[in-house]
């Protein structure tokens, strides 16, 4: 069943009674929670998405209203994954944005038979982009450029790389923008399906834009690795691209890499599988026209080991 | 009905899982994360090709709690080696104890356990200079407060922590297997002289039956009853691997009077096979029978071992458990110390714990 | 009876730019050199001691045999040694 079957009410009281189990990519998850703004924003941005009301769920969600004054003054969301309370109560107009936080750290915190890259993934003939991202680095914005450009959406935070197939996962969940890239997207991108404004998070103000149904109806496509693209924002900055020696380009991703250090030997093989099978590359951009440009004119990897 | 029935099942009739259907493994995946267990069953499951039976979405949890486990082995073992080179210029006897000495013997309770820390007991005389040569090579004091400082040196069993600079990992430094204040004296002489050497080097382990001992005084009456049911785990892992022998039990009851440990060995035996169904000789039980404590100490202990070892349940059961749990912790440090300074302790403890969680947000 | 170097358990992969070593013992990543990623090579094929070393790194990259090549192919060793990449033992 899709979620846009579910009629909103429904929803509604699905997800506050026994919780919804959605599908993203590899995982199942459970989800329960009172808050309207959740159910609004899955209603919104996983209505492709399939859905069960029972069985099993790799994770259990719940976003519930603290037990104490917070539940009518200043109200509070409080989340827990299997019974544990990784964050402190927020706002509670910040909930879906905690929710998907939350499903971030479900994911990291507990998968170890992906390698799981930091950064986003896109994907165009075949052959998929990696976006690997410290903050700062705009990947969200060129991610959801792209998206809007017609790549399709593997992931916006989250890259799985299997160690043994070497494929990268879908799991097509919304993008997060955040403070000024929101309306520069809303202005570059009007066309997509953008989520509220909400303010006053610790990353400042976040908005979610919505994955193109292609990425979710191929969730069960995982893609083959085509590039690995560093990239930078920098105001002002003129496009500039740089190859990068794989021997650099392997220390750079693996000291970003969440848990490489556990993989061990088996996280070494496909690390430079990766780096092996791709092209790589420094990326420094200003102007979201000329970076779509330049990935529109991406070969297929291994033109640049003839060039180099 | 003491664990739940899925989770006995796991740890004694893992072979019985093979049946189990997806909504049963999420409930049990839930428990074994939280009782610190899955890599001990992916590890059972995996030594009897069970694993292909599990239905592919719960295997691959499965899979990421063995990952994770193997990679603390490794991390153990490097650090076992690190050690090693550090301490051998000195030539005084050091013997590995835990899960450092389960790994270098390669026992079985050593897979799927999640360790970090590393356990050495060096003779008294010897804690300078092994001090010396660890901060010599690159490790370097944790609790720098003066009291924590005071309270290892004076009070405890151990150098105050020591965490390698570069790598993070912990090594405690032991002179005695048990807190000075505490009730239980078990000479550290008498494990030394018994502990058997790895590869004619001066690194040594603790002979079976002293391992099985310390193995229960750390249970029982160090250290943090909270790891509950991982305890007993090993405990009964421990038993069964070095109970194949008979002799092994004539030497258990002897050492644990030697050792001053025949408390701490009756509860584990009790409780190993209460909840384990660990197999031991009738005549064994009914000696360390002989040191069971006063009925209502027993009773007590029933109660808070049942609440301990089982997983953490909601509502009023939680808050029961959380009292236990806080109970247990009470009594460990009764038993270690004077009540007066127990208070203070405490005290200190709590304001402590206060800070972090403010620096924490 | 000799000291003799050899490798730690260690994976490989090799780019034009330099050599990535997995050490599976201490579970550290380093970016070696060419030059570094060629000795750890010949050390893996057969341990062996700094001159020796010295004299095949010559032979193969095509340099005289000299006391400057050993005392930088010792230099090298022994950082090796401390990154725990390799370690000494007797032959």
């Amino acid at each position: 069943m899709k979620v846009c079957q579910i009629e909103a009410g429904d929803l509604r009281r699905s997800l506050s009674k026994s919780g919804l189990r959605i599908r993203t990519g590899p995982f199942i998850c459970h989800v329960q929670t009172p808050f309207e703004n959740i159910a609004d924003g899955v209603q919104l941005f996983y209505k492709d998405f399939t859905c069960e009301s029972e069985g099993f769920a790799d994770f259990h969600l719940k976003l519930i209203r603290p037990r104490n004054l917070h539940r009518v003054w200043r109200p509070q969301v409080s989340c827990y994954l299997n019974d544990d309370s990784p964050f402190s109560p927020l706002p509670s107009d910040q909930a879906f944005a905690v929710f998907e936080s939350l499903l971030n750290w479900s994911i990291y915190t507990t998968t170890y038979n992906y390698l799981i890259i930091h950064g986003a993934t896109v994907e165009r003939n075949g052959f998929a982009a990696i976006l690997p991202a410290p903050p700062g680095s705009g990947k969200s914005t060129l991610c959801a450029a792209l998206v809007s450009r017609g790549w399709r959406l593997l992931t916006d935070e989250l890259t799985l790389v299997s160690p043994a197939s070497g494929l990268i996962s879908d799991l097509a969940r919304p993008i997060s923008l955040k403070n000024n890239s929101i309306d520069v997207l809303q202005d570059y991108a009007p066309n997509e399906v953008f989520g509220p404004k909400i303010y006053n998070t610790i990353k400042g103000t976040i908005a979610h834009m919505g994955p193109p149904s292609d990425s979710v109806s191929r969730m069960h496509e995982a893609a083959v690795p085509g590039w690995l693209i560093f990239p930078k924002y920098q105001a002002g900055a003129s496009t500039s691209v740089a190859p990068l020696p794989k021997g650099q380009a392997f220390m750079r991703l693996s000291s970003g890499l969440v848990n490489y250090p556990v993989l061990g030997a088996q996280g070494f093989e496909a690390l430079t599988q990766l780096i092996d099978r791709t092209d790589c590359y420094n990326f420094t951009y200003s102007s979201l026209d000329e970076a779509m440009a330049w990935f529109s004119e991406l070969q297929a990897p291994g033109r640049q080991a003839l060039e180099q | 009905m003491i664990l739940d029935p899925t989770i006995e099942r796991a740890l004694t009739q893992p072979q019985a899982l093979a049946e189990l259907k997806e909504p049963q493994w999420d409930q049990l995946l839930q428990s074994l994360r939280r009782l610190g267990l899955l890599a001990r069953i992916q590890v059972l499951l995996a030594e009897r090709g069970l694993l292909h039976a599990v239905p592919a979405q719960p295997r691959m949890h499965l899979e990421s709690a063995r990952i994770v486990a193997d990679n603390e082995q490794r991390i153990m073992n490097w650090e076992v080696n690190r050690i090693q080179r550090a301490l051998k210029e000195l030539s005084t006897p050091v013997i590995f104890l835990k899960g450092a000495a389960y790994l270098i013997a390669g026992l079985s309770v050593a897979k799927g356990r999640i360790s970090t820390d590393i356990d050495i007991l060096v003779d008294k005389a010897d804690l300078p200079a092994v001090e010396t040569a660890l901060l010599k090579h690159g490790w370097e004091h944790t609790k720098v407060d003066e009291y924590d400082q005071y309270y290892y040196r004076i009070w405890s069993h151990e150098l105050p922590p020591l965490r390698h600079r570069e790598r993070r990992t912990i090594i405690d430094v032991h002179h005695t297997i048990l807190p000075l204040t505490g009730r239980c004296h078990p000479d550290p002489k008498k494990l030394l002289a018994q502990a058997i050497n790895l590869d004619g080097s001066r690194f040594k382990i603790l002979a079976p039956a002293d391992m099985v001992l310390h193995s229960a005084a750390h249970a029982f009456q160090d250290g943090d009853l909270v790891r509950g049911l991982r305890d007993l785990v090993d405990l009964d892992d421990l038993l069964r691997h070095f109970g194949v022998e008979a002799s092994f039990w004539t030497r258990l009851l002897q050492r644990g009077q030697e050792l001053d440990l025949t408390r701490p060995l009756y509860y584990a035996l009790r409780y190993t096979n209460l909840i384990l169904h660990t197999p031991m000789p009738k005549a064994v039980v009914e000696q360390a029978q002989k040191h069971a404590p006063a009925w209502l100490t027993g009773a007590i202990m029933d109660r808070l071992v049942i609440h301990a070892v089982n997983d953490r349940l909601n509502g009023w059961r939680r808050f029961l458990q959380a009292f236990s749990n806080w109970a247990l912790y009470v009594r460990q440090h009764w038993l270690r110390m004077p009540p007066i300074l127990l208070a203070r302790h405490l005290l200190h403890q709590m304001f402590h714990r206060q800070k972090l969680r403010t620096d924490l947000g | 009876m000799t000291a003799v170097w050899r490798t730690a358990n260690l994976l490989t992969k090799s780019w034009p730019d330099g050599v990535v070593v997995y050490n599976q013992d201490s579970g550290n990543t380093h970016l070696l050199t060419p030059i570094a990623g060629q000795v750890l090579k010949l050390l893996a094929d057969a341990p062996a001691d700094a001159p020796t070393v010295a004299r095949r790194l010559a032979g193969q990259i095509d340099l005289d045999s000299d006391l400057e090549l050993d005392y930088n192919v010792a230099s090298l060793l022994n950082h090796l040694d401390s990154l725990g990449l390799i370690e000494s033992v007797i032959a």
